[in-house]
Parts: C-alpha cells; sequence; structure tokens
C-alpha cells in the first residue's frame, strides 16, 4: 500500500495540480469525487477564477504604494507574482528574449491554517516558477518549470533586502533597492542578469488598482518597472554570452481577479527606441471578444503617464499561428494608438510555454507600419 | 515370406512398438510417469523462481522507483535543513524528503507515511504493474497538504477504523496521543493487490504526529540517468563533499544488487534440487528403455533377419521414446504449471521470510520456461535411450543373445568402473574443498561425487552378495542361495537398479538430514538467543526517542513475579556494506551468543567495550575476518569498530552486528533500548504477568508488542518451516521419482530372468516358490540399496551443509543425525523393491513354461 501511494504520486501529483486549482478557482469541481482530469491541460485563465474569496485580502480601494517596500510580498492575498521579461542582445548582435516568473499562490486563508505546532514544513503556500528563453538566431524556445511548497523555506519572499526564491532560482536586491540580481537554472539554460530601475514604478489602472471585471474586488494591485536596463549571461548549451537590453518587471497581487465570462487575455509590454513604453492588455470573454475591462497605460521619456481605454487603441490579429494542441496564437498584430500605426510581430513563431499550464509569451518587434523600420521591441503573452 | 522393403520394414516396426507399448501400458505409463515428474519439478520451480525473482524486481521498484540515490544519516536520521539546502543551494530537482513510524489507532497499528506530494511529483517515481486508474477521492485532499495533524488513508482502511472524511481520531505514538483529522479518503482500483495498513500524511502532520520535528528518514534522489554519466559522476562527488560527515549518500541500485544477489543463492539451490530429480528421471527412462528393448530383442532380431537395417532399429527406439518424451513433457509441463502456482507461494514466502518484504507476489506465467522444460523433456528422453537404442540395433539377425555370458563380461568391468568412481568422488571432494567456492562449483562437484558413488555400486553389490552368499550359505534355504546368486549373476542388471535406487532414497535422506539439522541448529540457537519468558518489543530507533526507558524497564523490574529484566537493542542501521542489522544486549558476551570463534581475549575486550562481533553471514559473505574492522554509521559519522568475534545468526540473509552496551551509549547517546526480555519467578503464572505488564502500559504512550518468548520461538519455528517448505516439497517429489524409478528397474530386471524362472519351474519349483524367489531377491536388493543410500545420503547431507549452504547463505550449521530420517530411508527403499517385485513375482507364478522354454 505505502507502495503503492508512493507511486502513484505522479498520480497524486496530477491530482494535486487539479485540486491547486479546483480550491483556488472552483472551476466546476466541488471538492468530492475527484476523478482523473480529463481536461485539457489547464490554462493560466483557470488559475485566476474569482471562487473562494472568503478569509482573503481583495483589491478594492486604490493602493498607496510605498516602495522599496511594495517589491516585497503582500500577505493575505490569494496570488502574488514577480513577472520578468526582456530583449536582450551580445556585443556581436546575437538577440535573445527570456521571462522569468515567481508565482505564489496561498493554499487557504491565514485565518484557516493552523501551524501552531511550530512544525517547520508547515506551509501555506505553493510556489510554481517559469522560466524561458527565445534564442531569437535559432529561432528556439527554451522553457522550464518548478513548484515547490513554500516550507520549509524551500521557496519565500522578503521585503529588506528584497528577495523572492524558489529553490536555487532567486531575485534580489544587493543594496536596499535596485540594482538587483536574478538567478535562474534550468536543465538547458541558465540566466544570471543584473537589473538596474531606469524609471519609476508605473501605477497600472487607478493608481495601481487595476480592475479586471466589474464586480468591486475582481481586481488587482498592479504596477510595473517598464525599463530595467539588463546585463549579465545568458547560458544556453553550455556557452555563455554577455549580453545587455532592456527588461519589464510586472507586479501584481490579489485574490480574484477574472470574472466566469472571462476566458484570456492578449498582453503587450512594448519598449520603443524612442524611450517610451506602452502597455496594453486585452481580455477576452468566452467568444474571443475584447471585454470592456481592458486597459492599458503609456508612459513617456520622463514617465509621465497616459492611460489607455479599449476605445483609444484598435488592433488587428493578422497573422495565426497554431499549437501542436490546436490552439491558435496571433502572431503578427496592427496596433493603432494615437497616430501611431504599428506592426507588432513576433521574432518567432513557436515561443510556447509548453508548461502545467499553457500559454504563448515570446519576444516581438515593433515595427513602424508606414516606414517598415524596426522603432523597438517587447513581450507579448496570450492565454487562450 | 518376402523381404521387407524399406517402407515395409518401417510399417512393420512402427506397429510393433506400438503393439509392445500398448502390452506393456504399466511399463510405458511408467516412464511417461517418471518424465512428467521430473519436467514438473524443473517447470514448477522454474516458475516459481522466475516469478519470485519478478516479485523482488518489481518489489524493489515499487520501493524505489526510479530513486538512483538515497541520502541516509545515522538512526536519527536526516536533518531537514539538509532537504532545505538541497533544492535551495545545489538546486537539486528530483529529491524527496521521506519518513515513516508506527502508531496506533484503535488498537491497529499501523504505518504513518509522510511525503510531500509536491517533492514526488518533480519526482516523476513509477509504479510498474498497477493500473493507471482514477484515485477517487473524498473529502479535501488539499487539507492534507501543509496542515497540522491531518491524515488521508485508503477507503478499506478507513471502513475498518471506522474513519470518514472530517472525522477527527486519536492515534497513539511514542511521542504520546494527538487528534488527527481524516482529511480526505480515497478508492484505489479495486484489481489493485495492495497489502498493509498505510496513514498518509503531509511530512508537516507526520512530524508532528510521530514526534520528530527537524528530522527525516531519509532523502530520496532521481539523478537523471540520460545525463552525462560523466556530468553525473562529477555531481555526485560533489554532493558527497557538499554532505555533513554523519550523513551518507548510497545509490540504491547497489543496494538492490546486493539484496538480488544473496537471494539468487536461494533460487540457484531450487533449481539443482530439480535438475536433480531430473537426474533419477534419466535413470529411469535409461532403465525402461533397456527394458523395452531387452523384452523385444527378439522381435527385432527376426526385423534384422528380415533385412530391416540398424539404423532403422536405432531411429525406432529413438522415435519411439522422442514420442513418449514428447507426450510426457507435454504432461510434465501442464503439471509443471501447476505446481508452479502451489509453490511461487512458498518461494516468494521463503524470500519473504530470509531477504525482503516483497509487495506484490503474482504468479507469473513465462512461456520461455514452459519452452525449456518441453525441451529438456524430450532432449532427456532421448539421450537416455540413446545407449538402449544403440544396443537394439546390435542385436544380430535370428541368433539371440545369451545373456549370461553379457553378465558375466560385466563382470570384468566392475574394479574398473569402481576405480573411475573413486576418481570421480576425488575430483569432486577437491572441488569442495575451497571454503570460498563459487556456488555452481559445489553443485557440480556433489554432482561427481553422486555419479563417482554409483560407478561404485556395481562393486558394493557384487561384494554384499558375495559376503552374504559366503556367510550365510549355511542356513540360508536353497531358493535364497539361488536368489543370491541370480542377483549377482546379473550385476549389470542389478547393479543398476540398486544406484537408481540408491541415488533417489540418498537424495531425500541428505537433504532430509540438512533440513533436520538446520531446524536443530535454529532451536539450539533459539534458546541460547533468547533469554527469559517474556519479551517486551517496540518497533523504532531509540535515537530519535523512541524506545524503552530505563524508568520504564525499573517498573517492570518491581512488579510480582518478575525475576530479572534485560535490555536489548535490535535496529537496522547504515553500514558500509549497507543496511545492516545491530545488536546490544546487557549480557556477557558469552551468554549473548552462540560464538563460532573470537580474536585471544575476544570475549575480555568485547565485554571491555573495544569492539564488535559480527554474524557468520557477514564475515562470509563481506569476507570479513577476525582483526578487521566494520564501518558503521554513528550518530558522528562512519565510525570504525575492530571485530572481535564471529557469531552463529539466522535470522538475516545480510548479517548483523553485536556491540556492547558501552559503545553503542558512547556513539548513539542514548540509553533507550528496542526490546526487554523478563525472566519469571519459577512457578509463577505467565497469563498473570501479561495482564500486569500489559495494565502497566496501558495508558502509556507508545506502541508496544508483548510476547512470550516460548510464543516468538514456535513464531521462529514456524517461519523457520514455512522458509523449508519448499525444500520437503521437493523432497517428497523426489521421493515419487525414486519410487517410480525402483518399480520400473526391478521389473526390468526380473522380466529379463523370465527364461531363467521358467528352467526353475521346469525343474520342479512351484509357483509359489518361483515368486518367493523373486520377491526374497528383490527385498535383499532393496535392502542393499537402503544400505548404501546411508552413506551416499550422509555424504551428501555433509555437502549440503558445509558447502552448499555456506556458499549460499554463509550459515554453518551442527550436524543433527535425524534417525527417522535414516530409518525412513531405508524402509522407502526396501517397501520400493518389493512392491517392485510384486508384478514380476506374480507373474513369473502363471509363466507359461512351454512357452518360455521354446526360447532356449
Amino acid at each position: 500500500m505505502i507502495t503503492y501511494i508512493l507511486l502513484n504520486s505522479s498520480h497524486l501529483w496530477r491530482n494535486i495540480l487539479g485540486l491547486f486549482l479546483c480550491a483556488i478557482t472552483l472551476c466546476a469541481c466541488d471538492n468530492t469525487g475527484l476523478q482523473e482530469s480529463q481536461n485539457p491541460r489547464p490554462s493560466p485563465a483557470d488559475y485566476l477564477g474569482s471562487e473562494i474569496v472568503d478569509g482573503y485580502l481583495r483589491a478594492v480601494e486604490p493602493p498607496n504604494f510605498s516602495f522599496p517596500e511594495d517589491h516585497g510580498p503582500h500577505p493575505g492575498y490569494r496570488n502574488e507574482w514577480w513577472y520578468l521579461t526582456g530583449n536582450l542582445e551580445t556585443e556581436t548582435g546575437r538577440r535573445f528574449g527570456y521571462q522569468v516568473t515567481f508565482f505564489k499562490n496561498a493554499l487557504r486563508p491565514e485565518s484557516d491554517n493552523d501551524c501552531s505546532g511550530g512544525n517547520a514544513w508547515c506551509t501555506n503556500h505553493l510556489w510554481m516558477g517559469h522560466a524561458a528563453v527565445s534564442d531569437i538566431d535559432s529561432a528556439t524556445h527554451y522553457a522550464a518549470e518548478i513548484f515547490t511548497r513554500q516550507e520549509p523555506d524551500l521557496a519565500g519572499a522578503v521585503t529588506t533586502p528584497f528577495r523572492v526564491w524558489i529553490q536555487d532560482w532567486q531575485m534580489f536586491a544587493l543594496g536596499n533597492e535596485f540594482p538587483w540580481e536574478l538567478e535562474v537554472f534550468a536543465d538547458d539554460f541558465a540566466l544570471t542578469l543584473q537589473l538596474s530601475a531606469f524609471k519609476q514604478p508605473v501605477l497600472q489602472g487607478d493608481r495601481g488598482l487595476s480592475q479586471k471585471s466589474p464586480e468591486p474586488g475582481n481586481a488587482s494591485y498592479y504596477y510595473s518597472m517598464t525599463r530595467l536596463p539588463t546585463q549579465g549571461q545568458v547560458h544556453l548549451q553550455g556557452e555563455s554570452y554577455d549580453v545587455a537590453g532592456q527588461s519589464w518587471l510586472d507586479r501584481e497581487w490579489s485574490t480574484s481577479a477574472l470574472a466566469s465570462d472571462q476566458s484570456g487575455w492578449d498582453w503587450f509590454s512594448l519598449q520603443l527606441t524612442d524611450g517610451t513604453e506602452l502597455m496594453y492588455y486585452q481580455l477576452r470573454d468566452g467568444l474571443g471578444s475584447t471585454h470592456s475591462n481592458s486597459s492599458g497605460n503609456f508612459t513617456s521619456l520622463m514617465g509621465l503617464q497616459v492611460i489607455i481605454s479599449p476605445e483609444d487603441i484598435q488592433l488587428e490579429e493578422q497573422v495565426h499561428w497554431l499549437a501542436s494542441d490546436g490552439t491558435s496564437y496571433t502572431t503578427q498584430w496592427r496596433m493603432e494608438y494615437a497616430d501611431n500605426d504599428w506592426i507588432i510581430q513576433a521574432a518567432f513563431d513557436d515561443q510556447l510555454m509548453d508548461v502545467t499550464f499553457q500559454y504563448w509569451e515570446g519576444a516581438v518587434d515593433i515595427i513602424d507600419g508606414v516606414s517598415g523600420e524596426k522603432i523597438g521591441q517587447g513581450y507579448l503573452e496570450m492565454v487562450r | 515370406m518376402t523381404l521387407p522393403g524399406k517402407s515395409t520394414g518401417w510399417s512393420l516396426l512402427r506397429r510393433s512398438a506400438w503393439r509392445y507399448a500398448l502390452q506393456h501400458r504399466w511399463q510405458t505409463v511408467l516412464n511417461i510417469l517418471g518424465i512428467l515428474i521430473g519436467v514438473m519439478m524443473v517447470v514448477a520451480v522454474d516458475l516459481a523462481n522466475t516469478s519470485a525473482r519478478q516479485a523482488f524486481d518489481a518489489s524493489i521498484e515499487i520501493l524505489n522507483g526510479n530513486i538512483t540515490h538515497q541520502i541516509v544519516g545515522g538512526s536519527d536520521g536526516v536533518p531537514e535543513v539538509v532537504f532545505t539546502r538541497l533544492k535551495t543551494e545545489l538546486g537539486i530537482r528530483r529529491a524527496a524528503p521521506s519518513l515513516s513510524g508506527q502508531v496506533r489507532v484503535n488498537s491497529s497499528e499501523l504505518t504513518l507515511v509522510g511525503m510531500d506530494v509536491i517533492s514526488e511529483g518533480s519526482m516523476q517515481r513509477q509504479r510498474p504493474g498497477l493500473p493507471d486508474g482514477a484515485l477517487s477521492v473524498t473529502g479535501d485532499f488539499l487539507a492534507a497538504l501543509g496542515n497540522q495533524n491531518t491524515v488521508i488513508l485508503e477507503q478499506k482502511l478507513a471502513a475498518r477504523l471506522g474513519l470518514q472524511a472530517g472525522d477527527d481520531f486519536t492515534l497513539f505514538t511514542f511521542s504520546g496521543s494527538h487528534v488527527a483529522k481524516v482529511a480526505a479518503v480515497f478508492a484505489v482500483p479495486e484489481a489493485t493487490d495492495i497489502t498493509g495498513d498505510i496513514l498518509l500524511a503531509d511530512i508537516a502532520s507526520a512530524q508532528n504526529i510521530l514526534g520528530r520535528s527537524g528530522r527525516l528518514d531519509s532523502i530520496d534522489l532521481a539523478f537523471n540517468e540520460a545525463n552525462d554519466a560523466a556530468l553525473n559522476d562529477d555531481m555526485l562527488r560533489q554532493l558527497r563533499n557538499w554532505l555533513p560527515a554523519n550523513l551518507l549518500l548510497v545509490e540504491s541500485q547497489a543496494r538492490n544488487d546486493n539484496l538480488r544477489q544473496m537471494s539468487e543463492a536461494f533460487h540457484i539451490n531450487l533449481l539443482a534440487m530439480s535438475l536433480l530429480s531430473l537426474l533419477v528421471a534419466a535413470l529411469l527412462i535409461y532403465n525402461t528403455v533397456t527394458l523395452s528393448v531387452i523384452q523385444r530383442r527378439e522381435t527385432l532380431g527376426i526385423f534384422r533377419a528380415q533385412g530391416v537395417t540398424q539404423q532403422q532399429v536405432f531411429t525406432l527406439v529413438l522415435l519411439e521414446n522422442g514420442v513418449i518424451g514428447l507426450i510426457a513433457s507435454v504432461l510434465g509441463v501442464t503439471a509443471g504449471y501447476f505446481l508452479g502456482r502451489f509453490l511461487v507461494t512458498m518461494v516468494t514466502g521463503t524470500v519473504d521470510s530470509l531477504y525482503f518484504n516483497l509487495a506484490i507476489t503474482d504468479f507469473i506465467l513465462d512461456p520461455l520456461v514452459l519452452v525449456k522444460g518441453l525441451l529438456l523433456g524430450i532432449l532427456l528422453s532421448l539421450c537416455s535411450s540413446a545407449l538402449p537404442a544403440w544396443y537394439a540395433a546390435r542385436c544380430k539377425p535370428v541368433t539371440l543373445q545369451h545373456h549370461a555370458a553379457q553378465g558375466s563380461d560385466w563382470k570384468r568391468f566392475i574394479p574398473r568402473l569402481a576405480l573411475g568412481g573413486l576418481a570421480l568422488m576425488g575430483l569432486g571432494g577437491w572441488l569442495l574443498l575451497p571454503e570460498y567456492g563459487s556456488l555452481v562449483t559445489g553443485f557440480f562437484a556433489l554432482t561427481l561425487v553422486v555419479a563417482g558413488f554409483c560407478l561404485l555400486v556395481p562393486l558394493c553389490v557384487y561384494g554384499l552378495l558375495s559376503a552374504s552368499l559366503m556367510v550365510g550359505s549355511s542356513w540360508l534355504k536353497l531358493s535364497g542361495v539361488m536368489a543370491l546368486r541370480s542377483a549377482r549373476s546379473a550385476i549389470n542388471r542389478t547393479s543398476l537398479a540398486v544406484a537408481a535406487l540408491c541415488v533417489a532414497v540418498s537424495v531425500t535422506v541428505g537433504v532430509g538430514v540438512m533440513v533436520g539439522s538446520f531446524r536443530g541448529t535454529v532451536i539450539l540457537w533459539l534458546e541460547q538467543s533468547l533469554p527469559g519468558d517474556i519479551q517486551l518489543i517496540v518497533q523504532s530507533a531509540p535515537v530519535i526517542g523512541e524506545g524503552i526507558s530505563m524508568d520504564l524497564r525499573r517498573e517492570l523490574a518491581d512488579l510480582n513475579g518478575i525475576n530479572g529484566v534485560h535490555h536489548f537493542v535490535l535496529e537496522e542501521i547504515e553500514s558500509e556494506f549497507g543496511l545492516i542489522r545491530l545488536g546490544m544486549n546487557g549480557l556477557p558476551a558469552q551468554e549473548k551468543f552462540l560464538i563460532k570463534n573470537t580474536t585471544d581475549n575476544g570475549l575480555e575486550d568485547f565485554d571491555a567495550g573495544q569492539g564488535v562481533f559480527i554474524s557468520e553471514p557477514m564475515a562470509y559473505l563481506q569476507e570479513l575476518e577476525l582483526g578487521d574492522s566494520i564501518e558503521l554509521l554513528t550518530r558522528s559519522g562512519m565510525t570504525d569498530f575492530p571485530i572481535l568475534g564471529i557469531f552463529y545468526d539466522y535470522t538475516s540473509g545480510f548479517g548483523m552486528v553485536h556491540m556492547p552496551e558501552s559503545l553503542y551509549s558512547r556513539h548513539w547517546e542514548t540509553d533507550l533500548v528496542t526490546r526487554v526480555t523478563l525472566e519469571l519467578v519459577g512457578g509463577s503464572d505467565e497469563a498473570t504477568v501479561l495482564a500486569e505488564i500489559e495494565a502497566l502500559l496501558a495508558d502509556r504512550a507508545g506502541s508496544y508488542t508483548l510476547v512470550s518468548n516460548r510464543q516468538l520461538r514456535q513464531l521462529t519455528l514456524q517461519i523457520f518451516d514455512r522458509t523449508f517448505a519448499i525444500t520437503n516439497v521437493l523432497r517428497l517429489l523426489a521421493i515419487l521419482v525414486a519410487f517410480v524409478g525402483v518399480v520400473s528397474t526391478l521389473m526390468a530386471l526380473q522380466l529379463e530372468k523370465g527364461r531363467e524362472f521358467a528352467i526353475l519351474r521346469a525343474t520342479g519349483m512351484t509357483p509359489a516358490q518361483t515368486s518367493g524367489l523373486i520377491l526374497k531377491q528383490t527385498t535383499v536388493l532393496g535392502i542393499i540399496a537402503g544400505l548404501l543410500a546411508l552413506p551416499l545420503g550422509l555424504l551428501m547431507s555433509d555437502i549440503l551443509i558445509d558447502v552448499i549452504n555456506r556458499r549460499s547463505f554463509g550459515w554453518t550449521m551442527q550436524h543433527f543425525l535425524p534417525e527417522r530420517v535414516l530409518l525412513e530411508g531405508v524402509l522407502l527403499a526396501v517397501v520400493a523393491a518389493v512392491l517392485a517385485g510384486l508384478y514380476p513375482a506374480w507373474r513369473a507364478g502363471r509363466i507359461k513354461t512351454a512357452l518360455a522354454l521354446r526360447e532356449e
């Protein structure tokens, strides 16, 4: 029996993942009769569902952020993440895209968590780490994920000095503020990067309250570091490359974000060569149409911000790419914003995160629709 | 009469063969039976071995999955911080913590298994042989993760304990009683045959309940074998350097191989025994075929005169026996399949008690085994009949050979045969000399000794018959003298019959004496190593604070009716040879074990805490000698202990180390023990005392087992008997083959002498006298075979005890001579001989004198 269970643990594991989803989203299961999941791979959208909220803090009022403290963790919310993307280049012009995410998820509200016995393993959080490198010259995408419970210190986040880690992946402040060091070690690749801050944090939505659906509380606290000059090494296939470039950090924490009729999103983080940045996410409903809570932000060279609402922007899907499971992702977009007419083009098609929660996340080029010149680069995330 | 052509010759032969088989159907049946039983035994044992081996592998596979390495500590386990550092500093992904312990719920003893499901997920442990079916879960599975004192359990166990999801219940452990919650209940697929009572919990809950905060049993690692081997080696070296001194990185594969090798000796033993029965079957076939040729020699002679070629006759006899071999083998394989199903439980039972607790004991049908059995049977049949077939082919046309002459020809060979036999036995003996030889050589030598002895048989038979005639001719009646003379004159046939009977009986004697000696030794050893009357046992490791405390020992000593309290420790620890058993008890060395040998002053040095004693199997398997030292994992890391002595031990296939108390408490820093034996005041009632102790333990935390040593001895012997049940079954079957062999051999002898008896009848002997003569003769031959079987059997038992067993298990046994086995042997030989004589006697009585004589 022991043996059966131990060996069944891969099975248990799948169930835990399933339960992970159930507990967090209560999508369809009521904690009973959990059978082998026949569902297709879960989407990150499932993960941001909004059923169990009792006992958690919620994003209702616009926050009053204070830095560097708010770079650190925010206990009491159900999930929180540190999301880095960036475009890097060697001196000889070899290009790499990368993304690294630290996801933190509460198993239950703090009030329901009994760790009174003081056991070091008693845990209330599970962590998931994602990392990927897009080797643009060879059009090859490398992805990795790790899972762990938080305790005993297997993962975590601390405020002063800032540090977030999952096993041996970590991001930490060298001093009190930036620069930060990033260290990620996967089977196929590794990243050792240093990130500096060029601009102040950009508070998304209403002073950092990002409303995802009309119901109050269906929102997250959300800020971005839109331009982080980056240098360091990309290690790939036994080779080390000295690289430099720009990164983008998204920070978000919430208890429930998506409404039940929201099924995915397209998220753009664009860094233009003129020193401006644009973030825009387009939420989709079950039929694929744009949801009215889609939103964005334009940041000027000097850090001035303009909120973008759906009516300010025109998005046209131009080229589609089919993943092996049949999901269609848009790898070329036309974006019209203010007087600009841009083509947003994937650096290459297959930048699919082929992991437990499947999505497309990759480096993109921004091309001026009129002149045909490349005027910036960025990252695109598509959750279907 | 026209000369038959080639095809006519064939049809003639075929019809004749068919008619003969029908007329002598009993002989044919016996022949078939012999091969059948031989093949059956080989197939059954082979199937059982195959199944047991696969069960062994599967069980290891199940326990370990794709674990390649384990980080283990002394008996106090591994500090959990090592796990965290392993993941965060070294970035080792495929590592999982492991922790388990005994708990009691409603008087049921259960194992609580702590695990981290998230780590398990990254391990990707596989589970062979189990359906990939669903686990259906009721309750909040997730609640079990990382929360205090929550468990999940399997549905049937939950029902037995009267628990369901959401229930609170009380668990008893050494750290006290705990209230735990059933977070979820799951059901496994119906077809899954799983045993054992397991509560599953998150590591956090398991540590709380078992009172082992901060500790893990081990950290399991699964290095990717697909990775570059050099890279892996490099990583392992780094990991070894990184680990604290008191932790070990062990390779699971090496451990498993070690275990597998040890149990392999047992499988070889079984196979050898079954092959021995096949040898007896070969003798039987040789006899039967020879008989059939003799009986038909006139017919064959006539055929030859009619132009049937020698080659045709040779082919016919082979073909005949090929067909018989085929039929018998098919039947034998079928019977072997059924016997194998039965034997597999016995074989796995033995492996279970000797080596490893098997999780799966399925019967596995390996078609290759069946094919092997089939081919073996046919081949055996053909090979054993080749000589008689050649003899048949040599039958001269028409002229009938004179057989008495052949018998006397044979006489000249007797001394040469005997010399050859002595040479074979000498060679066998020489092969048996080295103390550390291979097991296969051991069996080969045994075969040489047996074969050599067979070659001595004609000389012995001749000598014994002649001696009887010299000594007894004055008081033997005429018929007695005639019986002996006739037996002596046909020495070629009689000695063959006696040899066959002798080998068969000696196998039963040899194995019987061996098992008897082993049992006797175990009883002797039990008396010595189980002092006292009552034992109190805990399943635990004292270093982690579980065990019988000094206070409890004092309280026990103060109870009425108790004369003395002895404490000891028995636990599994890590050593340079992997997991071994460690024993410690407070008694002086002399009273502690059956000592094989010690260094000078070994006993005094031991009592003074200078070193350890190791068990004989350990010394044998690891080739350790007095004065060597052994590395054991103590609280302070790997430590060398000098070996002061070797003691006899029969508890385990791996080996055991015994340590004086002073040494144990120094290196393990505890005074807790795992066992206590209580000596009762003479005449006090065991049941009363037991009740008293139970009352004392009733409100105490921890799970204790109370057994009376009398029961324990019984239990040990039961386990012993279970372990050797397979041997007894094989012995019984060997007797059966022997019996069939003897009946047919003696029948061959008597039938051949049909003409002789006819002459006797013609010269005035009554039918009753003729029958009596035959019976006397077979009885004498039976007695001779029985007597000869005794020295051979004892020789065989000596080889089995001192060579085969030592080479297989490293056990030395005391020699015990169970008279019953010897008596049974002789009796078996005589009864078989008498029974074998009945039919020829009956036939000789009814012989048509004129008809038989016409042949002269």
